[in-house]
């Protein structure tokens, strides 16, 4: 077996650490034969014991009070209080919290790229688990009849109608985003039946070239179908109208034929502030033709 | 972790430390109180809850020590400021005002803070590397200011004791 020798003399942190009993047995057993054959540093260890001692007798004459009964118990009820005001620090912090990502979230909304990127996401979402899109929900807790840039209250013009791009009154960029997923089971024409007066008419993006015409008919249902030069554009039907998933590239143009049960239309464009026309009832039976251009007007 | 158990544990202990340390009754008491509410607070994770105490509450001791200081420093450079009165006489300190507790208080504070934090912890049983922890060093720096320490007060100590004699 192989002993540790010590070379030289011990330190004194050697030394403290052996009268403290705090060396590992790796280190005691060479600084035991060191001591067993050096007594110049025997002579140490004992005057280090003896100021030890000393020192501890002084210390613990230099007071052994207790604190003050009343002091305890000041303190214990300081705990206790820091105990109960824990969970509410954690509580009032969450609503801060929550407070602050609404802000955030409320401001990237108010910005018409994030907005429509955001309203894109959610709605590819939600439509996936099967329940209805964003602008469906946004559209049955808002109120009808707000108006907006494509408002019209004489809406028996005489036909066609055609309002350039003043839907979203857009000078901005048509916002980046990824395309929307297409269903295959959604391209093609489709008929729905709005519920209400109401109907909501969803264009995901605007596009390079296209149109949006909307036909008001005597006919019962809604439908809508692609017209022109499709790239796999297709809709989505919701309880409140429909949604055309396009892409910016697309020329495709579609027609929608309103019902004339239906008194307002709503439109949005790629997340767009919602514009709507209102229908006023008229018994001569001549349909209308309201058209939307798609492609976003550049700013000059 | 209980803290009201850990009270019952280590309040004593911390106390003792504490005003030992400082001399202070109202300090200890303070700095006791302090660091076992900011265990309830912020309690640590992984640690020694009883070196942990003591550490916090060192560090209040310390710090307020070093406020202190600057209010003395403005005091001395705008006395108008000091209040006003005589400073109550402390009767604890009278009871115990013997003339051991005296010099051992005063050989105590011709150490320096982290020789007199080093000593007391020592006193009160902790490891060299919990000491260690506490002062910011490494262990076998503790066993080096420790015998430094002990032979410092035992000089004082002596020095004290003749002149009671």
């Amino acid at each position: 077996m192989t002993r540790l020798k010590l070379a030289t003399h011990p330190s004194d942190a050697q030394l403290a650490r052996l009268l403290d009993r705090q060396a590992d047995s790796r280190g005691l057993k060479p600084l035991e034969d060191h001591l067993a054959r050096c007594h110049a540093c025997v002579l140490r260890v004992e005057e280090l014991d003896a100021a030890s001692r000393r020192v501890r007798g002084a210390v613990d004459a230099l007071s052994t009070r207790r604190p003050e009964a009343s002091r305890r118990a000041l303190t214990l009820s300081a705990i206790h209080r820091a105990q109960r005001r824990r969970p509410r620090v954690t509580l009032r912090r969450f609503p801060v919290a929550a407070v602050i990502a609404t802000l955030l979230l409320l401001s990237a909304f108010t910005a018409r790229p994030s907005r429509a990127w955001i309203a894109s996401a959610v709605d590819r979402v939600v439509v996936g688990m099967g329940l209805p899109s964003l602008a469906e929900w946004l559209s049955l807790s808002s109120g009808s009849g707000r108006g907006g840039a494509l408002s019209s209250g004489s809406a028996a013009a005489a036909l066609p109608v055609v309002v350039n791009g003043g839907v979203a009154g857009g000078n901005a960029q048509p916002p980046l985003r990824p395309p929307l997923p297409v269903l295959a089971a959604q391209t093609g024409a489709v008929s729905f039946s709005p519920e209400g007066e109401e109907m909501l008419l969803e264009v995901a993006s605007y596009q390079r070239e296209g149109t949006l015409s909307l036909w008001i008919t005597d006919a019962a249902d809604a439908n809508a179908r692609v017209s022109g030069e499709g790239k796999g554009e297709g809709f989505h039907v919701m309880r409140s109208g429909v949604r055309i998933l396009n892409a910016g590239g697309s020329t495709a143009r579609y027609e929608i034929v309103v019902p004339r049960g239906v008194r307002n239309v709503r439109i949005r464009i790629a997340g767009d502030p919602k514009a709507w026309i209102g229908i006023e009832p008229s018994s001569s039976g001549q349909p209308w033709l309201w058209t939307v251009d798609l492609k976003q007007r550049r700013a000059r | 972790m209980d803290p009201t158990k850990l009270f019952l544990e280590h309040y004593d202990g911390l106390y003792r430390y504490l005003l030992r340390l400082t001399g202070d009754p109202d300090v200890a008491a303070d700095a006791a109180q302090e660091a076992f509410v900011r265990l309830v607070e912020r309690p640590p994770v992984d640690r020694n809850l009883r070196a942990w105490l003591f550490a916090v509450a060192t560090n209040v001791v310390r710090d307020g020590a070093r406020s202190q200081a600057r209010w003395m420093a403005l005091l001395r450079a705008s006395p108008e400021r000091a209040p006003m009165g005589d400073t109550p006489l402390r009767a604890d300190l009278a009871l115990e005002g013997e003339e051991l507790s005296r010099v051992v208080r005063r050989a105590l504070d011709a150490l320096t803070w982290k020789e007199k934090t080093i000593l007391l912890m020592r006193e009160e049983g902790f490891t060299h590397h919990e000491i260690a922890e506490v002062v910011g060093t490494t262990t076998g720096s503790v066993g080096t200011m420790i015998a430094r320490a002990l032979r410092k007060l035992a000089a004082q100590l002596g020095t004290g004791a003749e002149t009671i004699r």
